[in-house]
C-alpha cells in the first residue's frame, strides 16, 4: 500500500485533510481518504500522515498488503503501537496474514505533543459516550487538563460510500440537535468530524469487530496541536471483553508520542452507567442508541434489539420516565419474545436479569432468561456443540451421513 | 480495609512514608506498608501510591472496602474498578470490587507542569530493551524521552528469601540498572517498598498484584514525573496471558498526574535479546538472574533456567558465545539438559518456544533438539503436578485413601 498526495484544501463540511491510497498487494482500486474539519478544529489542525497511516493499516493488514509506505515522517510509537494491533488481530483471527512493514518516505520521527495538556472525548449520544462526558465533568474541575472541552463527533461512518449523500447530511442534521444540547449541558463544544473511512473497506462486519477503534481514532493525529488526549468510552466492560474493533488493547495503541488515546470506564457495565446518568435528565431525554430510525420519526425507532435493550436498561436504573427520544417507551415480554439476540449481546441482556426483577418486572426478566437460553441453545446447534451436533458428526463420520439421508427421505 | 496513619520521615537523602494497613474483612493482621524514595524527585509519597498497591489484594480477599486518609485521585478509582472487572474474569473470582472511600473525597491531582518519563529498570532483557528504543526513537527533549530510571528495592524476592540472598541480589542488581542509567544518560531514583508483602504468595503476585505494585512505585517515585513507563513481561508473539503486569492492567493504576505506560508487547524476548546485543553498555551489564548468593563479582549464576535462555537468546539472536555478566564457558545442549523443571504457574514451552526454530536458522540443530527436550520434560513434569493421566489417578488415590503412604515410601527410596 502507499499513501500519498497528502493535501488540504475545501471539503464539504469544512475543510478537507485528504490522501490517495493506493492498494499494492490486492485488486482493489485506489481510494481517496479524507476528513472534514469544521472551522474551529481546521484552524490548528495539520495533514499529519500519522493519521492516515492509522487509518489504513487495519484495511492493510486484512487484504495482505505488505508493507504501507507513507509520504512524509510517522512517528515510532505509532509504528509499534500498530504492531501491537496486528499482534492483537492476528491473535483473534488466526488466519490474518504477516503484519504489514510501516515504510515512512522521510523519516521516523516523533511526533511532538502540545505544550499544555488539553483533553477531548467521543460523543455519539449513546450511553457508553454519555457516562463519558458526564463523568469527566464530575471528576475533573474546570482547567484541570483531563477536563474535556470539545466533543468530537465522527460522521460518514455510517453511510459508506454515500458519506456526502442528501441522505448522509439529512441524518446529519437529524442527529445535530439532540448532540449540541447534550454538548450545551456537559459545557463542551460539539466538534464534527466528517470522514469517509470505510471507503478503504465498507464491509460490515470488518468494520465492527476490528476496524471500529481505528475509524474513530485515527483523525485524532490531525488534532495533535490541539488536544494531547482524546478519550472514549468502552463498548464492552472488563469483565466480558470480546474481540471487537474497539477495544481497550487497540484504541490506545492508535496513539503517538504526540497523542494519547484513552479507552475508559472499563469497570463498569452499561446499565451501571446509565444509573449513574439518573440524575442527567437532559441527556437521557436526548439518548441516541439506534442506527435504523427512518426520517421524520423519533430518534430512535424504539423496536430493534438496541433500543428495546436500551429501554430495559433505562427501565432497570428507575430512568425510564426520562426516555423521550423514543417513540414508545412501553416493553413488554412479547417484545422480548419477538427479538433476536445477535453479536453475542445476550451478555448484556444477562446483566439485566437482576435488575429489572429487583424493579417489579419479573415478566420481563424471565422472558430475558428463556430468550438468553434460546439464543444459546441455537448457537451451540448452529456450531454444532450441542448433543446434535455429536450425532450429527457421529453421523458424518462413521455413517457416512446415513441418519441425514434417512432424515430427509421421511421428512423432507 | 483502612490505610491510615500516614507519616513521613527523611534521612540519608531518602524520604519514607509509611501508612497502617488494616484488614476488615480478612482475618490478617495489621500491617505497616512503607514506601521509601531516594533521587531527584523524591518527595512524601500521597495516598494514590498506597491504595494503588493495596486494592488488588484488597479486592482478592475479599475486603469491601478501601478507606483511606487523604484524598484519591477519580482515575485510580476507575482504574480499580476496571483492572478488578479484567482479573475477577480472568481469574474467576467472583467477589464486588471494594468501594474506594476516600476521607478527603476524590480529587485529581494536576500534572507537573514540565513532562518527566521514567522508566522502571531492573537491569534486565525488558526495561534495558525500552531504554535502548526509548533513546533510539525520541530526542532527548521530547516530553516522552526517559529522564529516570527507577530501580526498585526489595522487590524482586518480598517473601520468601534468605537476607544474604536478598542482600547479593539487592547490589548485583542496583550495580546494573545504574550503568545501565548512566550509559543511557538518565538519572537515578529508588523506591523500596515492603507492600508485596500484603499479597505474600508468589502465585497472587505474580497473577494479580505485580503489574499494581509496579505501578504504585512508580506515582511513589516521585511527583515530578509524569510518565511512567513499565516493560511488558510478555508478548503477543507468544501470546499475552492473563498475569498480574498485562497492557490491559498497568496502565489502570496510573493517576491524572503520572500516567502508567505498558510498552513492548510487539517485540519477543528473543527480538529484544538481540537488540540489546548491539548495545555494549547494557550487554556489560545485564542482570537476569535472581540466584545468590553467587562467588565473586558475576552478575549471572549463568546456570539458572533464566539464566540458560538468555546466554541461548545471545546465542542464536546476536551470535554472542561468551557474553560479558555470565560465567565463563559457551552453552550447551548439556546446559540446556540440566535445567530443572519449573514449579507451579511458570509455563516452559511459553519461554522457550521461540528458540527453537532460531537454533535451528543459526545452525545449532542440537540446541533446538535439547529445547524440545526440555519443553516435553516440562509437560511430563507439568501433568504430574496437576494430576493428570495414569499416574495423577494413583497419586490421587494415594492422597485420598493411602494418606499419602505411596509418596512417602517412594520419597524414603530416593536416593538424597
Amino acid at each position: 500500500m502507499r499513501i500519498g498526495g497528502i493535501r488540504t484544501g475545501p471539503g464539504t463540511f469544512g475543510t478537507r485533510f485528504a490522501a490517495t491510497v493506493v492498494w499494492e498487494d490486492s485488486h482493489r482500486p485506489p481510494v481517496e481518504i479524507w476528513w472534514d474539519l469544521d472551522e474551529d478544529l481546521a484552524a490548528d489542525a495539520f495533514p499529519d500522515p500519522n493519521a492516515f497511516v492509522a487509518a489504513a493499516f487495519v484495511p492493510a493488514l486484512r487484504h495482505g498488503e505488505r508493507r504501507i509506505a507513507v509520504e512524509g515522517a510517522v512517528c515510532p510509537l505509532l509504528a509499534a503501537g500498530l504492531e501491537a494491533v496486528g499482534g492483537v488481530i492476528r491473535s483473534w483471527h488466526p488466519a490474518t496474514g504477516p503484519v504489514p512493514r510501516i515504510e515512512p518516505r522521510d523519516a521516523w520521527r516523533a511526533a511532538t505533543p502540545r505544550a499544555e495538556p488539553a483533553s477531548a472525548g467521543y460523543l455519539t449520544g449513546g450511553i457508553d459516550s454519555l457516562h463519558l462526558f458526564y463523568s469527566n465533568r464530575e471528576d475533573f474541575p474546570a482547567g484541570h487538563p483531563a477536563r474535556f472541552s470539545h466533543a468530537l463527533w465522527i460522521r460518514g461512518l455510517d453511510y459508506p460510500g454515500a458519506e456526502e449523500s442528501p441522505w448522509a447530511v439529512s441524518q446529519y442534521a437529524r442527529l445535530e440537535i439532540p448532540l449540541r444540547e447534550i454538548a450545551a449541558d456537559v459545557g463542551v463544544r460539539l466538534a464534527p468530524i466528517t470522514t469517509n473511512l470505510r471507503r478503504l473497506d465498507d464491509d460490515l462486519a470488518f468494520f465492527a469487530h476490528r476496524f471500529l477503534g481505528a475509524a474513530l481514532l485515527s483523525g485524532a493525529h490531525l488534532l495533535a496541536g490541539r488536544f494531547s488526549t482524546v478519550a472514549l468510552g468502552s463498548s464492552w466492560p472488563g469483565e466480558h471483553l470480546v474481540p471487537w474493533g474497539s477495544h481497550p488493547l487497540l484504541d490506545p495503541s492508535y496513539g503517538s508520542a504526540a497523542l494519547a488515546i484513552r479507552h475508559e470506564a472499563l469497570g463498569l457495565r452499561r446499565v451501571e452507567k446509565v444509573a449513574r446518568l439518573r440524575e442527567r435528565t437532559a441527556a437521557l431525554a436526548r439518548l441516541i442508541c439506534c442506527g435504523n430510525a427512518p426520517a421524520g420519526a423519533s430518534i430512535n425507532c424504539g423496536r430493534c434489539t438496541k433500543c428495546v435493550r436500551t429501554l430495559v436498561e433505562m427501565e432497570a436504573s428507575g430512568v425510564l420516565e426520562h426516555a423521550r427520544s423514543f417513540p414508545s417507551v412501553r416493553v413488554t415480554a412479547e417484545t422480548i419474545r419477538g427479538l433476536e439476540f445477535d453479536n453475542g449481546t445476550e451478555y448484556f441482556w444477562g446483566t439485566l436479569v437482576d435488575p429489572i426483577r429487583a424493579r417489579g418486572r419479573g415478566d420481563l426478566a424471565s422472558a430475558i432468561e428463556r430468550k438468553i437460553r434460546a439464543t444459546i441453545h441455537h448457537r451451540q446447534r448452529v456450531e454444532g456443540v450441542d448433543w446434535t451436533g455429536a450425532i450429527r458428526r457421529f453421523d458424518r463420520d462413521v455413517l457416512g451421513g446415513r441418519i441425514k439421508k434417512l432424515y430427509r427421505r421421511l421428512f423432507a | 480495609m483502612r490505610i491510615e496513619g500516614f507519616r513521613t520521615a527523611s534521612a540519608a537523602g531518602r524520604v519514607r512514608t509509611e501508612a497502617t494497613i488494616v484488614w476488615e474483612e480478612a482475618d490478617r493482621p495489621a500491617f505497616v506498608v512503607f514506601f521509601d524514595v531516594a533521587g531527584p524527585s523524591g518527595r512524601e509519597v500521597d495516598a494514590n501510591a498506597f491504595v494503588a498497591a493495596a486494592a488488588m489484594p484488597a479486592y482478592r480477599r475479599g475486603e469491601r472496602r478501601i478507606a483511606v486518609e487523604g484524598s484519591v485521585c477519580p482515575r485510580l478509582r476507575d482504574g480499580i474498578a476496571a483492572a478488578a472487572a479484567l482479573l475477577g474474569a480472568w481469574h474467576r473470582h467472583p467477589g464486588p470490587t471494594p468501594a474506594i472511600e476516600p476521607a478527603g473525597g476524590f480529587v485529581p491531582p494536576r500534572p507537573a507542569a514540565r513532562r518527566r518519563a521514567a522508566i522502571l529498570a531492573s537491569g534486565g532483557i525488558d526495561s534495558t530493551f525500552e531504554i535502548l528504543r526509548n533513546r533510539r526513537d525520541l530526542p532527548v527533549d521530547h516530553p516522552l524521552s526517559f529522564r529516570e530510571a527507577v530501580r526498585l528495592g526489595d522487590f524482586i524476592f518480598p517473601v520468601d528469601s534468605s537476607p544474604e540472598r536478598r542482600a547479593h541480589v539487592e547490589a548485583r542488581s542496583s550495580r546494573s540498572v545504574w550503568a545501565i542509567a548512566d550509559a543511557a544518560g538518565l538519572e537515578r531514583s529508588e523506591v523500596s517498598t515492603n507492600a508485596a508483602v500484603l499479597e505474600p504468595e508468589a502465585e497472587g503476585h505474580m497473577r494479580w498484584t505485580h503489574g499494581s505494585l509496579l505501578a504504585a512505585a512508580g506515582i511513589a517515585a516521585g511527583r515530578d514525573l509524569t510518565d511512567v513507563t513499565i516493560s511488558a513481561s510478555h508478548d503477543l508473539v507468544q501470546g499475552l496471558r492473563a498475569w498480574g503486569s498485562h497492557p490491559l492492567i498497568d496502565p489502570n493504576f496510573g493517576t491524572a498526574a503520572v500516567a502508567v505506560h505498558h510498552r513492548g508487547i510487539e517485540s519477543s524476548r528473543l527480538r529484544k535479546t538481540a537488540a540489546i546485543a548491539r548495545w555494549p553498555a547494557a550487554l556489560a551489564s545485564l542482570y537476569v538472574c535472581g540466584q545468590g548468593p553467587l562467588p565473586g563479582e558475576t552478575a549471572n549464576c549463568g546456570a539458572c533456567e533464566k539464566c540458560v535462555r538468555t546466554r541461548v537468546s545471545l546465542l542464536v539472536g546476536a551470535g554472542i558465545e561468551e557474553p560479558p555478566t555470565f560465567p565463563p564457558g559457551r552453552v550447551s545442549a548439556e546446559t540446556i539438559d540440566a535445567i530443572a523443571p519449573l514449579e507451579g504457574f511458570r509455563i516452559m514451552s511459553y519461554y522457550w518456544d521461540e528458540l527453537a526454530p532460531a537454533a535451528r536458522d543459526a545452525g545449532r540443530r542440537d540446541l533446538a533438539a535439547a529445547i524440545g527436550r526440555l519443553i516435553a520434560r516440562q509437560e511430563a513434569h507439568d501433568r504430574w503436578f496437576r494430576a493428570q493421566g495414569w499416574k495423577g489417578a494413583l497419586r490421587r488415590t494415594d492422597e485420598r485413601w493411602l494418606g499419602g503412604a505411596l509418596r512417602r515410601a517412594r520419597r524414603a527410596r530416593r536416593p538424597r
